[in-house]
This record gives C-alpha cells, sequence and structure tokens, in this order.
C-alpha cells in the first residue's frame, strides 16, 4: 500500500483522523520529541502565570483610581481612572490567546473537574448600556424634528427594582440568564468612565459631575453610579484574582493538572486557544465582522476607542504563545516544535503573525470606527483588511501545524 | 481518487492500532451523513464547522453569519447600534443561547432550573388568517419569559416531571419521565381557559440546507396519507404559509414542519425568540394588552436588515453534518439492521440525493443520510401537544432527523431527546414512540437486551 502518496491526498481531518489513536502517547512522537513538547508546556505555564499576575495587578490599579475616584469626584480623577481602565486592557488583552481551551478563564463544560470561568463577568459584549445607566434617546416630534433626551433608565436609576447594587446582585444579574444580562466587565466600566461616544474624532465624554453627589452633580442617582462603579472594579479584582491563583506555580491548582497532562494532550489545549483567537475571534467576529457591517460601534472597546490596542494585544497573544515570549519570559514555543518538523511552516506562521501586528499597527491613527465605516481603498480599512488576512493564512497552517506535531486540534475556522 | 473511495482504505490504516471489531467482513456503513461537507470534527464543536466543501471566499459570509448567531443584543438604544432592539419580551438574548454550540436545547432538570434552552409555544381553537395556530389573545404566540427593563416578561415556565414504569418483554423494567408544564407568575393576567401548550427544545443546526435541498418531489414520494401500502404508517406533509410568497407551500422545518424555508424560520426565531424585528417580520411581538412592550424604544426598523438576515441564513445552510463514527463496528451493523427490521427506517428514511440549488453548489447533488422524511406522522396520545400547527393535527410530529443524535453529549452536555426533551437518553427515546410507530416500539420492547443495545449503539454512531 503506498501510503504516503494517499496521505497527500487526504484532507488534513481525516488524516487526524487517523492519528488520533496514537497521538503522543510513543506511537508516532519519540522521547525527544515529548520532551521537546513538555518543555514548551513548562514554558507556557510560566507565561500565563506572569500575564495573569500583571493583568490582576493592573486591575488592582483600576479598583484602587476608581475607589479614589468615586470617593472624590474630580476631572483628574476620573483621567486616572481612565488611564488605569487602559493600562489594565494590555495585560488582559494579551491574555486572550489562553482563552477557548477549556482552562480557568472561560471554562464552560460542566462536565470536568475546572470551575465555570469568569470571562463572560469580565469581557462580554456588546455591553447593555440601557440596562445599566441612563442613555441617550432620539426621537421624533409632530414636525418629524429630532429630539434628543436622557430619560433616567437602567439598574442605577431604579432604585425601587434593584435596592441593593453590589458584588451578589451586579453578578447575579449577570448570570440570571445564562451569559445574558452583560452588566460587568470591562465593557460596563469602560461605559460607566466614558459613556456612550457619539464624538466622530475621539471616545465617550461622560462628565465627572456624573459622580459629584449633591450640588454640581449632572443626571440622577450619582451615589448609585459611584456604587456600581465601584461594585464593577471590586468584582474585577475577585474574578481575575480565581484565574490568578489557578495558575500559581506550586500549588494544587489548575496549571499542576495542566503540566502533569500528557505533552500532547496539553499542546492540543494550547493550540485550540490560539487558532480560535485567530480564527473564528479575531479574524472573525472583531475584524471581519466589524469591517464587513460598516458601523460605527461595531468595535469592541466602543465608548473609550481603545479598539485598536485591543486587536494588536490580542495578534500579539497569538505571537508570544508561537515564540515562547511574555515580559521577561523567553523559552521554547510552539514554533520551536514545528521548526524541527518542517521549517517552512514555522517560518509561515512566525510571518503572517508578524505581518498581521504590523499592519495592525500602520493603521494611522484614525479612530478603529472611522477606518472600519471608510471606502475599502482607505488606507487604515486596507491594513485592517491585509491584517485578517494574514490570520486568514495563519489559522489553517496552525492545523497544519497541529498534524505535524501530532496532535489533535478541532477548531470552528477557515 | 474520490474522496468517499478512500475511507475503507483509511480503516485499514487504522486497523494496525484498534482491533478487528468486524470478523464478518460487512462492508462498513457510509460515514458522509452530509455528502462532501460532512465534517470528521468531533468534541464540543462537532456541529459548529463550515461544510468541509465549503472553501475559500465562499467560507467569509459563513463566519460573519455565525458571529451574528452568537451576538448577544442588546436594548435599544445603544452604541453597537447594529445589534439593539432585544425584546421588549424575549426568550434569549442570542441564538446561540438556546442553539448553544449550535447543538440541541433541554429542558431544564428540576422544578428549581428556569426554562432556557427550550420555548413553549402558545394558541387557542381556530387559525389565524393563512390556516395557521391563532395566537393566544394576551400572551401571543409564544410564552417569552424575559422582558427588557420596565417591560415585564409574559411568565415563568416550569417542567414537573413524575415517573411511569413499564417492562421490556424480557422482564427488564424501565422508567419514563413524563413531563407537565406550569406557567408561573403570569404578568398580563390569566391566559384563556382554552389555551394549548406546545413545548419545543431548540434543534441542533446541523445539515438544514441539505434538507432544504432535497426536490419537493422526492419528499412527496413517501407521503402515503392515506396508508395505501398498509403498512400502518400515512406520512403526511404539512401545507404552510410562505410569507415571503405569500402563498401555501411545504412545510419541512420545525418540529411539526410548520416552516417552509430556513429563511423564514431564522426570522420567526429572530422575532420569536429575541424580539428582533426583520424584513419579513416588521412588527414587533407586543399585544395590545402589552402597553409597555409597545411604548418601548425599538432598534430601528426593521432591526436586522436583508443582508444581516443573509449572512445568518447562509450560516444556517451550511453547517456541516458530522461522520458517523465506528461505522465498520459490528454491533453499529447489527444495530441498523434492527432499525430497518423494526420499521424505523419507515419513516426515519436514510439517504436523499439533494437537487440541484442555484448559487448554492455545495449543497447541490449530495448524497445525504438524514433519517428522516420531513413528513408529519402521528406518534400517539402519549407524545401528543394537543395543538394542531397548520395541517399538522394534535398527535402529529415531523420525523426529526436523526443526524448527529450520538454527538448531543459531547456539544451539550446532555442526551436528551423528542420535542420537549422529555427522554432523558436514546432509549427512552425509543420507547416513546407511539401511534404509527406503536408497533415499531413494540417489536424493540420485544428485543433482546444485546439486541437493543445494538440498536441504541448505532443511534449512537450517528
Amino acid at each position: 500500500m503506498k501510503l504516503p502518496s494517499f496521505r497527500v491526498r487526504l484532507s488534513s481531518q481525516v488524516l487526524l483522523m487517523a492519528l488520533v489513536g496514537s497521538a503522543g502517547f510513543g506511537c508516532s512522537s519519540s522521547d525527544d520529541d515529548t520532551a521537546a513538547q513538555k518543555a514548551v508546556v513548562d514554558n507556557y505555564a510560566a507565561m500565563v502565570a506572569a500575564n495573569y499576575a500583571d493583568t490582576l495587578s493592573t486591575a488592582k490599579s483600576l479598583k484602587k483610581a476608581i475607589h479614589s475616584f468615586v470617593d472624590a469626584p474630580s476631572e483628574d480623577g476620573l483621567k486616572e481612572a481612565r488611564d488605569a481602565w487602559l493600562a489594565s486592557r494590555d495585560p488582559y488583552g494579551l491574555s486572550e490567546a489562553y482563552r477557548f481551551s477549556q482552562g480557568p478563564i472561560d471554562n464552560d463544560d460542566s462536565d470536568d473537574d475546572v470551575p465555570e470561568g469568569p470571562e463572560p463577568l469580565l469581557n462580554s459584549w456588546p455591553v447593555d448600556e440601557s440596562y445599566i445607566d441612563y442613555v441617550r434617546v432620539v426621537t421624533k416630534d409632530e414636525d418629524e424634528k429630532e429630539v434628543v433626551t436622557y430619560p433616567d433608565g437602567g439598574i442605577i436609576n431604579l432604585p425601587d427594582e434593584f435596592p441593593t447594587i453590589d458584588a451578589d446582585a451586579l453578578s447575579g444579574e449577570n448570570t440570571k440568564h445564562g451569559e445574558d444580562e452583560i452588566t460587568t466587565g470591562y465593557h460596563a466600566i469602560e461605559f460607566l468612565l466614558w459613556g456612550q461616544d457619539f464624538n466622530v474624532d475621539g471616545p465617550g465624554d461622560r462628565s465627572y459631575t456624573d459622580y459629584v453627589v449633591g450640588e454640581g452633580g449632572t443626571h440622577a442617582n450619582q451615589d448609585r453610579r459611584g456604587q456600581y462603579l465601584v461594585t464593577l472594579a471590586d468584582l474585577m479584582v475577585d474574578e481575575l484574582s480565581v484565574v490568578n491563583d489557578a495558575w500559581l506555580e506550586g500549588k494544587a491548582n489548575y496549571r499542576a493538572d495542566f503540566v502533569a497532562l500528557p505533552p500532547a494532550s496539553a499542546l492540543g489545549k494550547i493550540l485550540l486557544g490560539m487558532g480560535s483567537l485567530s480564527g473564528a475571534e479575531l479574524s472573525g467576529e472583531r475584524m471581519s465582522v466589524a469591517l464587513d457591517e460598516r458601523e460605527q460601534e461595531a468595535e469592541h472597546s466602543c465608548f473609550s476607542d481603545n479598539t485598536l490596542a485591543d486587536l494588536r494585544n490580542n495578534a500579539t497573544s497569538i505571537q508570544n504563545v508561537l515564540i515562547g515570549h511574555y515580559g521577561d519570559i523567553q523559552g521554547p514555543g510552539i514554533a520551536d516544535l514545528i521548526e524541527k518538523k518542517d521549517a517552512a511552516l514555522a517560518k509561515a506562521l512566525r510571518d503572517d503573525i508578524q505581518r498581521a501586528i504590523d499592519d495592525i499597527d500602520a493603521v494611522p491613527p484614525t479612530p478603529f470606527d472611522q477606518a472600519i465605516m471608510a471606502d475599502d481603498d482607505d488606507p487604515a480599512r486596507k491594513h485592517l483588511l491585509d491584517a485578517v488576512d494574514a490570520l486568514h493564512r495563519f489559522t489553517p497552517n496552525l492545523k497544519k501545524a497541529a498534524d505535524t506535531l501530532g496532535v489533535s486540534l478541532n477548531l470552528q475556522s477557515k | 481518487m474520490s474522496y468517499r473511495a478512500l475511507l475503507p482504505l483509511l480503516w485499514l490504516v487504522t486497523l494496525g492500532c484498534s482491533s478487528n471489531k468486524n470478523p464478518q467482513q460487512q462492508p462498513a456503513a457510509d460515514p458522509l451523513s452530509g455528502g462532501e461537507g460532512t465534517t470528521f470534527t468531533v468534541g464540543k464543536n462537532a456541529f459548529a464547522q463550515a461544510a468541509e466543501n465549503l472553501v475559500g471566499d465562499r467560507r467569509d459570509p459563513f463566519f460573519d453569519g455565525n458571529a451574528l448567531f452568537n451576538r448577544n443584543w442588546a436594548t435599544a438604544p445603544a452604541s453597537a447600534v447594529g445589534v439593539d432592539g432585544l425584546g421588549p419580551t424575549y426568550n434569549a438574548r442570542s441564538c446561540s443561547s438556546c442553539h448553544f454550540k449550535d447543538g440541541r436545547g433541554r429542558p431544564p432538570f428540576s422544578e428549581d432550573e428556569a426554562m432556557s434552552s427550550m420555548l413553549i409555544r402558545l394558541s387557542v381553537p381556530g387559525t389565524d388568517e393563512h390556516g395557521g395556530p391563532k395566537p393566544e389573545p394576551t400572551y401571543g404566540g409564544q410564552l417569552n419569559p424575559l422582558g427588557i427593563l420596565g417591560v415585564p416578561g409574559e411568565g415563568d415556565p416550569r417542567v414537573v416531571t413524575s415517573l411511569e414504569s413499564g417492562k421490556y418483554d424480557d422482564g427488564t423494567s424501565y422508567e419514563l419521565s413524563v413531563p407537565s408544564y406550569e406557567l408561573r407568575d403570569l404578568a398580563y393576567g390569566e391566559m384563556s381557559a382554552d389555551v394549548m401548550l406546545s413545548p419545543r427544545t431548540a434543534p441542533q443546526m446541523i445539515g438544514l440546507g441539505l434538507l432544504q435541498a432535497i426536490d419537493e418531489a422526492d419528499l412527496l414520494a413517501n407521503a402515503d396519507e392515506k396508508d395505501r401500502d398498509h403498512d400502518g404508517i400515512s406520512g403526511r406533509p404539512n401545507h404552510v404559509w410562505d410569507v415571503a410568497k405569500a402563498d401555501v407551500a411545504l412545510g419541512r422545518f420545525g418540529w411539526k414542519a410548520n416552516q417552509p424555508r430556513l429563511e423564514q424560520q431564522n426570522s420567526g426565531a429572530f422575532l420569536g425568540d429575541i424580539g428582533i424585528t426583520s424584513p419579513l417580520f416588521p412588527s414587533e411581538n407586543c399585544t395590545e394588552a402589552q402597553t409597555a412592550c409597545s411604548a418601548a424604544v425599538n432598534g430601528g426598523s426593521p432591526e436586522i436588515d436583508h443582508d444581516r438576515v443573509d449572512v445568518v441564513d447562509y450560516y444556517s445552510k451550511y453547517l456541516a453534518v458530522p461522520a458517523r463514527r465506528r461505522t465498520g463496528d459490528a454491533q453499529v451493523l447489527q444495530g441498523e439492521q434492527l432499525f430497518t427490521d423494526l420499521g424505523c427506517s419507515g419513516c426515519h428514511i436514510k439517504t436523499f440525493k439533494t437537487g440541484t440549488v442555484e448559487d448554492f453548489p455545495e449543497l447541490s447533488q449530495q448524497t445525504i443520510h438524514p433519517y428522516t422524511d420531513l413528513l408529519l406522522h402521528d406518534m400517539g396520545d402519549a407524545l401528543a401537544d394537543g395543538r394542531p400547527d397548520f395541517e399538522a393535527n394534535g398527535n402529529e410530529w415531523r420525523t426529526p432527523p436523526l443526524w448527529g443524535v450520538g454527538l448531543f453529549k459531547d456539544v451539550n452536555d446532555h442526551t436528551r431527546y423528542l420535542h420537549d426533551g422529555r427522554a432523558r437518553n436514546l432509549e427512552e427515546a425509543v420507547l416513546w414512540h407511539g401511534g404509527e410507530a406503536q408497533d415499531s416500539a413494540d417489536a424493540f420492547k420485544a428485543l433482546s437486551k444485546s439486541e437493543r443495545e445494538a440498536l441504541i449503539t448505532f443511534l449512537g454512531s450517528l
């Protein structure tokens, strides 16, 4: 039987089926391979731990800034809180390649030992802002003239229905109907700090006076608004602490179980996270869909106009796992394993993720919302489309890489 | 060399690692349940794949549709202007919250759990102007348990179950879980005394475009309304209202085959389940009694535009059918033989060849194995909802496709079957069959334990 020629013709997934029985258990990979894979898994665990430590510490800074601001609202205090929010988004964005693999951040499989992850409480989008606070309502009068009002609405302005604003009430609200009510997390905090964005040239411009109780205060229920914001910040630190603890070294935790997995199984999880982010999530949901829809606010950090930074961090997150790098940590990465089996494939993966990052970086400093609404020949939009193309090359190559490494990878992606 | 021809070879390739479970050398079953688009993905994403034969740029709309399918809709007005307009009353915020991972919904596991991936249809005796169900006057055609702020949800449906026991012919006993429904905290007063309820779980999304691509004549060829062949199986087509064509059409989708096309099914679900108006259904579903509902701010008219409906339709057409597993396994093959011998295959028709669909070449001329005739059958009093739906009477249900039924556990963490998810596993699903399927269910009860296991193992391979 001419097996090699059959293999060439088989689709990658069929081939995968053939390999599945033997993957990682000594049939197809030598002891050397296993040791190299284990080194990558260990380095990955160290990266994840360092990244979540940064995520937690910046969230704590955000919490501190928010408490100070709400205690004594001021223009400067609001700016400090906004800066702290922006700073906290970087490590979180860099951590998103660790999602999608039933780990501590977003496990949604009730069947296994890992607790349900807090990701829906942390990063859900779009925010249901009118569920939280007042929003701008545009109606037409008898003469068909537009009338803009800001009626009191949302949990903040319904003290009779929601007498207490605390962590239990808000996290319960967030999960009352599955992952439904989007009332907590980064984007809810973003909405409370910036307000809705109706500016072509910049982000939302909520005034600090929305938090001033008594004289000088704007809109109603400033104390409840402050309480809501503080509660969200507290909740975020609590949720991130759980994830951080799950990855601490030397504890009986998820990390301990993860590094004890057969290396091929752990690699399967790592690749699933990278590929889900590069495919369905980043190039699909977060970029292509926004570019196709051409809606101003089909962008994720829509109140602060921080979406480009989010995209860059996500792409870098994938690159980090590929090359085994985070902060001061530099160790063996996925690319090193692929290098030994197929140097050209490793190079293609490295090049394409770098291309995606370069293209995102090359977007002129127009806000993302303007770039996605522009014509196809607009330079900003073109760079974003090129970044999507690079990710569209990257993801199938990652599938190939999984095959090469004898790792099972079931992605929903191009 | 074709894909199909390779598969027996593949089986030989893997033979080295597994034991030979097919000593009689029966021919293995065809694993390609969904034709050339069949996916070999297993596990949690088994239902979430694009058809394998959908390639290149033709995948782009699929992924746009996927994003919208997963998107949570927000209360209007929201900054995310394209996805606001939730409710005012609704069952869910996104398609995927009921069709989680494009999979199958389930009833609550206990009276204490809220209903989150199934719904309850409502109607009163009589018909609407097109022969469809007549909505309950105060609550409409479907109970929406949730409402946006300021608009009360309609009520809180709960499932209460009791156990009923029975015996196989060999003396082995079994228990079935019998559901009943309570509508608590009705927010808009009493319902009509003659209201009829029909509880329905969200079905898996796989292979729907292929089912739509089957030529009508091929479906009608299996209809036998008067049971002229005296096999005890009638098989009736439902004739329903096609809104876009403003005409009567053959029903294919839904538990009672009450939807003619995916385009209408999808827009109907956007409105009925999420409260999103569309070009096909431009009015919010607030009844006259629901004044806060009518007064609520909407997310534009309509809330989802034509282009976005299109990508969701495209997505729903191209979700791949997973390949069968263990197709050479002797027990699976024995089970499939029993499935035929017991008469199950009379309604759960294994194979169709799709017709030619303009602009959808990947769905055209595909040999598929859905195990359904898409026709209505009397399933007996025990399963009846007693609620007519166009020409379907209160005892009739559409034969559901069986492809993918072995993967619910992987994808959705449960093994609940039938229209209301009352069957707690495949065995119970078979046992619930009555009416036209009574003889088959009786024959199943008369099987030996190992034969029953073979049949269930076969179903699990689908």
